[in-house]
């Protein structure tokens, strides 16, 4: 199982009011498996890829990813988990714009410290993949918002993670753009990764392996 | 590690605007605090030189204590302390004193017998032994200044008399008996005889007649006395004297600096001495100079405060206007020590560079401007002294990176955690 979310409960105080956002949050994905999550603005959501992550600390649970517990106590350690097991793909692309696209996709390895032939390598076979490679040496901030979002794609699959986190990957794109992304997204299934997508989209709920609502704090299973 | 460095670096190079306008911040506040300082040390300097210096200290007149008296006399010896050769010591071992200077009494008989174109006149008169450093700008000529070190060289007594007696003698014994007014010049060199142990009252065993020579008038000393060579008058003393203490009537006492003029007299005084000074010049220049140097400082102190915030608000204008590459860095997975330590790390560097050309600046600049400008008396220091540079480089580096820690605290809890 590459992740495994037990009982994950956050609650956040807001203009003064304590509030629960997230109350008794159950998910397990496997190798291979795709599952999306829908839910009203606000709900939580994201908080929950954040917990996920490591980057925000749960109020109560635990979350296991590759059969290990996610630690939260020790930032250097969650960080270096996060770098290294988990891909993050964010709605508004959060690229360096004044780098190249090779630049933008090579930073998490530049984080984990090793940029080697072989990441090289594997950086040009995921832009080929992607259809991007002829932008290789091209500014970010000159690409569509397709291309972009191609890039953090690239970018979170760069240290060879498990697990891809994406929220709202399309939110920003049109529909014939988004469904290219969703099917980048689906073909990592293939290469056994597991993706968890927060999305509104009708036809990502369709292809994934689960489909989840948020509501009231938890999670429940999508007709 | 390297591709770490390598983030670290662009990161310095990253956000070149802001990052520049921290750096002319850190220059600017460098070069301005530096000058300021400079500004600072040549107005000290220019009081120093202007007043402190060419208005020197007045000398300490000091003297034992008034015997109790009755009537017309004296009825016990001075109270507390005497002037003696100990107390000298002790006194010329103070911080600040230049030079003591005793004034002993002659305690014999003694005569001066004139006689001048068949005209004989015969005083007894007072007399006190001073040491040639206090004198020696008033002995007209390099023979009186050698004779008062060795009277015995030529047998003859150099004898200076002070102004008073010379403006008591024209303005009232002359004008009132006829007799012709005397002159300095004409008067410097007059020879004369002095009678040692001999008065026209009392005749020691011994006594001596011995030729002596005006070699000058005298304000040093404020008496009515005649002065001779201090060494002369201790070995006459000794002499005659029975159970002869080496004592001195009073003493000056001369000082380096105004500080240690209103240093030295009252510790003088707790030795139970009576002390003489004229301490208001000495008060008036430390107080300019107080007041100067608070002025300054208070000025620097303001530019300081300035130049702190400046730089502070530029680094963390500098730091938010980063905020999102540092999200990023850190949602693809790099750690708080190492966001902390790459933001830090830039504004030690771009804070030591800041510094460094700021101080740089200040050094060209001063000296372009001394070499442009010459104020008379107005010294305007070239280089910036090695311990202000080294203080403005260290802050220089830390401000910057003080300034840092306020904004990485707000970015780690409000602003990072979230997309």
């Amino acid at each position: 199982m590459i992740l495994c979310v037990e009982n994950i409960s956050k609650r956040y105080r807001i203009a003064g009011v304590s509030k629960q956002i997230l109350n008794g949050v159950d998910l397990s994905l496997e190798s291979g498996q795709i599952c999306s999550i829908t839910g009203m603005s606000g709900c939580g959501k994201t908080t929950l890829l954040n917990i996920i992550a490591g980057i925000t600390r749960p109020g109560g649970g635990s979350v296991h990813i590759n059969g290990r517990k996610m630690t939260y106590a020790l930032d250097l350690i969650a960080s270096r988990r996060r770098n290294r097991e988990i891909g993050f793909v964010f709605q508004t692309f959060r690229l360096l714009n004044e780098e190249t696209v090779l630049s933008n996709v090579l930073l998490p390895a530049r984080i984990r410290g090793r940029i080697g032939r072989e990441t090289r390598e594997y950086a040009d076979e995921i832009l080929e993949r992607l259809k991007i490679y002829k932008f290789k040496k091209t500014k970010a901030a000159i690409l569509s918002g397709g291309q972009k979002q191609r890039v953090a794609i690239a970018r979170a699959l760069v240290n060879r993670p498990n697990l891809i986190l994406a929220d709202e990957p399309t939110a920003n794109l049109d529909r014939k753009t988004a469904r290219e992304i969703f099917d980048i997204l689906l073909d990592l299934k293939s290469a056994g990764k597991a993706v968890l997508i927060v999305t509104h989209d009708d036809y990502m709920h369709r292809q994934s392996d689960l489909v989840y609502t948020m509501e009231d704090g938890g999670l429940r299973a999508a007709p | 590690m390297m591709q770490r460095l390598y983030l670290m670096l662009r990161e310095v190079a990253g956000s070149r605007f802001v990052s520049c306008i921290v750096l002319l911040s850190v220059v600017l506040s460098v070069f301005a605090v530096g000058l300021f300082r400079i500004a600072g040390d040549s107005l000290s300097s220019y009081i120093h030189n202007r007043f402190a210096s060419s208005i020197p200290p007045n000398t300490i007149r000091i003297s034992t204590r008034q015997p109790r008296t009755l009537f017309l006399f004296e009825t016990s010896r001075p109270g507390g302390p005497v002037i003696n050769d100990r107390v000298i010591k002790r006194i010329r071992a103070m911080e600040g004193v230049t030079e003591v200077l005793p004034v002993s009494a002659l305690r014999i008989p003694i005569q001066a017998r004139v006689s001048y174109l068949g005209f004989n006149y015969r005083s007894d008169i007072l007399a006190f032994g001073v040491p040639q450093r206090l004198v020696a700008g008033e002995l007209a000529g390099d023979r009186y200044r050698r004779l008062w070190r060795d009277p015995e060289r030529e047998q003859v007594i150099p004898v200076l008399i002070p102004r008073a007696i010379l403006q008591s003698y024209n303005d009232g014994m002359a004008a009132s008996n006829n007799l012709p007014r005397i002159s300095e010049r004409g008067a410097v060199g007059f020879g004369f005889r002095l009678s040692m142990g001999r008065s026209s009252l009392r005749t020691l065993d011994g006594h001596r007649d011995m030729d002596a020579v005006v070699a000058g008038f005298t304000d040093q000393v404020d008496s009515f006395a005649l002065i001779l060579p201090l060494a002369l008058v201790s070995e006459y003393n000794r002499k005659f004297v029975e159970k002869y203490r080496n004592e001195y009537q009073y003493a000056y006492v001369r000082v380096g600096s105004h500080a240690a003029m209103l240093r030295v007299s009252p510790a003088i005084q707790r030795m139970g001495l009576v002390v003489e000074a004229e301490k208001g010049v000495s008060q008036q220049i430390m107080k300019l100079k107080e007041t100067v140097t608070l002025i300054i400082r208070l000025l620097q102190s303001i530019i300081v405060i300035i130049a702190v915030i400046a730089i502070s608000f530029a680094t963390m204008i500098a730091v938010f206007n980063r905020i999102e590459y540092y999200r990023t860095l850190r949602l693809v997975g790099a750690s708080r020590a190492f966001l902390t330590l790459t933001i830090l790390a830039k504004y030690l560097i771009i804070g030591f560079a800041g510094a460094w050309v700021g101080a740089g600046l200040l050094r060209y600049a001063s000296a372009r401007v001394t070499e442009c400008f010459h104020l008379t008396g107005f010294m305007i220091s070239v280089s910036l002294p090695e311990d202000a540079f080294r203080a403005f480089l260290l802050a220089g580096m830390a401000v910057p990176v003080l300034s840092a820690v306020p904004a990485l605290v707000r970015l780690y809890v409000k602003g990072l955690s979230g997309d």
